[in-house]
């Protein structure tokens, strides 16, 4: 316990004090499960009454939604939870404290980015039991559970190093937040969009009109690879190779052929690794400018 | 211990310190005063490593603050001008937090953070959650927390604002022992007579310069010299008048209701002798004492 990072120590025991975390995690499951329940209820035993048929494929697309709603968390709660991180601290005048001890600056924004990661883990950790209805008729491998956890991890660690970075930088925790939604925003939605618009109107200069083939043709060319860091392609590739939904978006980024072809095929490894060297950059960003001593170029 | 050379720092357009020069020698209980905004609490944040100068450097032991933060950090034990404290936590727990980043062992932590509270007189309060302390022990809690590296140097910025008596005193009389043990404190406050009975040294800032620094007890006696003699009396007939104006170290004498007070450059003896004097010639004196030095005095003269 002793090499433990003392700021991630300590952020946990306070996290596992706290009524909300106990509130979060039943109601987080009680959500999942219900929803589980009702889908497999309607699924296998509703239908198989109706119409005295089973679709045992069914359960890929369970586990898809049930993945889509722990992603759907990590994107929500991740940029929460990080944003007040640090601005949370200087907020409640502990930062300098911390500072003028001998930890260093890269030891507060790993132990605050483990402590905040740490909540999403515990939730995604504490509804496997739920996920395991996935089980009861197969399809899904505990090596894809765990696959999928991973995904997990490293995504919270993204959009966690963006949090963590706007709450270095922010003095206050609404800024912070305002900041890391923002750039969630524009990542998650803003830029597909952009890609997609630009994708749009190439198609329609070239041949002068569009299409629904054209429309439904999804972003191709060295564009494309800005679609490494939007982690909604990264799950797409993750499900696509667990479940096989989604393949379309990849299929369309493998039709260019060459190096996106093997983008394509390994989309979800190679997104993931895009997406931690992000992270990594921004956390050294973070601890320089957390640090009191680090040269400003802007100097009064 | 502490050796600040021209010390520069600039917020925005608006200049924080003016090429501040002082030093500090080790185990001195050093006041730094001045007026709100003069520089104490910019000076302090730097010494402890959570600030860099503009310009100018601080050694502290001889080495620069900028160059061996981290070293001299473990060093420094520092307590701001307000008292932050995490909710959820307990006493006992925030001690051994801030032990724990000074990479202290758990064993080592226990045992500090059971001698600093017996210190402090707040072993009863360990198990007690930080954020239902009262002001006063939050306070107590965050000097207990500056010492728990057991540091050579402890910087204080108002420690003692709003608590109450009983603990002030407690702080005076720990510091002074701290300050007997070997440790070097540098405290900033208002209450300039507690600092004038606890400090061995002062420095006065003002506009981001030092204006005085010295000795306190030096300080005084030299300004107690220079303050006028008060003589109150019941009676005091024409001739003692006639006699107090005729003599050559007198000077300036501002006449009061039933006292009179001048300025006396003599010696006690010639004051002893002026005193016969003016009893002789029929003058029924109640007291006569030459007004005491205050730091307060010294501190509104030297800042205006």
């Amino acid at each position: 316990m002793r090499h433990i990072n003392p700021v991630y120590k300590r952020e946990l025991k306070q996290t596992a004090r706290m009524k909300k975390t106990l509130v979060m995690l039943l109601v987080y499951n009680l959500l999942l499960a219900c929803f589980g329940l009702l889908v497999f209820y309607l699924m296998f035993d509703r239908d198989g009454r109706i119409s005295n048929r089973v679709e045992y494929s069914g359960i890929l697309t369970l586990y898809t939604v049930m993945s889509i709603l722990e992603f759907g968390m990590v994107l929500l709660i991740v940029p929460a939870v990080t944003a007040g991180a640090v601005a949370g601290e200087r907020e409640k005048q502990t930062l300098d404290l911390l500072l003028s001890t001998k930890v260093s600056p890269l030891q507060i924004v790993i132990g605050k980015l483990a402590a905040s990661i740490s909540m999403v883990i515990l939730l995604a950790v504490s509804s496997l039991p739920v996920l395991a209805i996935v089980f009861s008729i197969g399809g899904i491998t505990l090596f894809d559970m765990a696959n999928f956890l991973i995904f997990i991890i490293v995504t919270a660690i993204y959009i966690g190093s963006f949090g963590i970075f706007f709450s270095v930088c922010c003095k206050r925790v609404t800024v912070a937040t305002v900041c890391s939604y923002s750039t969630m925003i524009v990542l998650v939605i803003l830029l597909p969009i952009l890609l997609y618009a630009v994708e749009f109107a190439e198609v329609f200069r070239k041949i002068g009109y569009t299409s629904f083939t054209a429309l439904s043709r999804c972003i191709s060319g060295k564009r494309a690879l800005l679609l490494l860091f939007n982690p909604p392609v990264s799950f797409i590739s993750v499900i696509k190779n667990q479940a096989g939904r989604g393949g379309n978006v990849m299929a369309s980024i493998g039709s260019e052929g060459g190096v996106f072809y093997f983008l394509s095929k390994h989309w979800d490894i190679v997104s993931l690794l895009c997406q931690l060297l992000v992270a990594i950059v921004l956390i050294g960003i973070s601890a320089h400018k957390l640090n009191p001593l680090a040269k400003s170029r802007k100097r009064a | 211990m502490i050796k600040i050379r021209n010390l520069r720092k600039v917020y925005g357009d608006i200049p924080a310190l003016c090429g501040l020069t002082m030093e500090i020698g080790s185990c001195e209980l050093f006041g730094f005063v001045g007026p709100n905004g003069a520089g104490k609490t910019t000076t302090m944040k730097i010494i402890a490593g959570l600030l860099r100068a503009d310009s100018g450097e601080i050694l502290i032991d001889g080495e620069r603050v900028t160059v061996h933060a981290k070293k001299l950090k473990g060093e420094i034990g520092y307590v701001p001008d307000f008292f932050g404290v995490y909710d959820n936590l307990k006493v006992q727990e925030y001690m051994e937090f801030y032990a724990s980043l000074y990479g202290m062992s758990g064993r080592e932590t226990r045992k500090r953070t059971e001698e600093l509270l017996g210190m402090l007189n707040m072993t009863e309060w360990r198990e007690e959650m930080v954020d239902s302390l009262s002001r006063g022990m939050k306070q107590k809690l965050c000097v207990a927390r500056a010492l728990v590296n057991n540091p050579k140097l402890l910087v204080l910025d108002e420690p003692a604002s709003g608590m109450e008596p009983k603990y002030r005193r407690q702080l005076k009389e720990l510091l002074q022992q701290l300050c007997a043990e070997g440790k070097t404190i540098l405290i900033s406050s208002h209450n300039l007579q507690e600092l004038s009975e606890m400090c061995t040294n002062i420095g006065v800032i003002d506009k981001g310069r030092l204006l005085m620094q010295g000795n306190v007890q030096e300080i005084l006696q030299e300004q107690t010299i220079s303050n006028p003699y008060v003589l109150q009396y019941i009676r005091f007939p024409e001739e003692a008048m006639a006699l107090l104006k005729s003599h050559a170290l007198v000077k300036n004498i501002a006449i009061r209701e039933n006292s009179l007070s001048f300025p006396f450059t003599g010696t006690r003896e010639e004051a002893a002798a002026l005193l016969s004097g003016l009893v002789a010639a029929g003058a029924e004196i109640s007291s006569f004492f030459r007004e005491e030095g205050s730091l307060e005095k010294l501190f509104l003269e030297v800042t205006t």
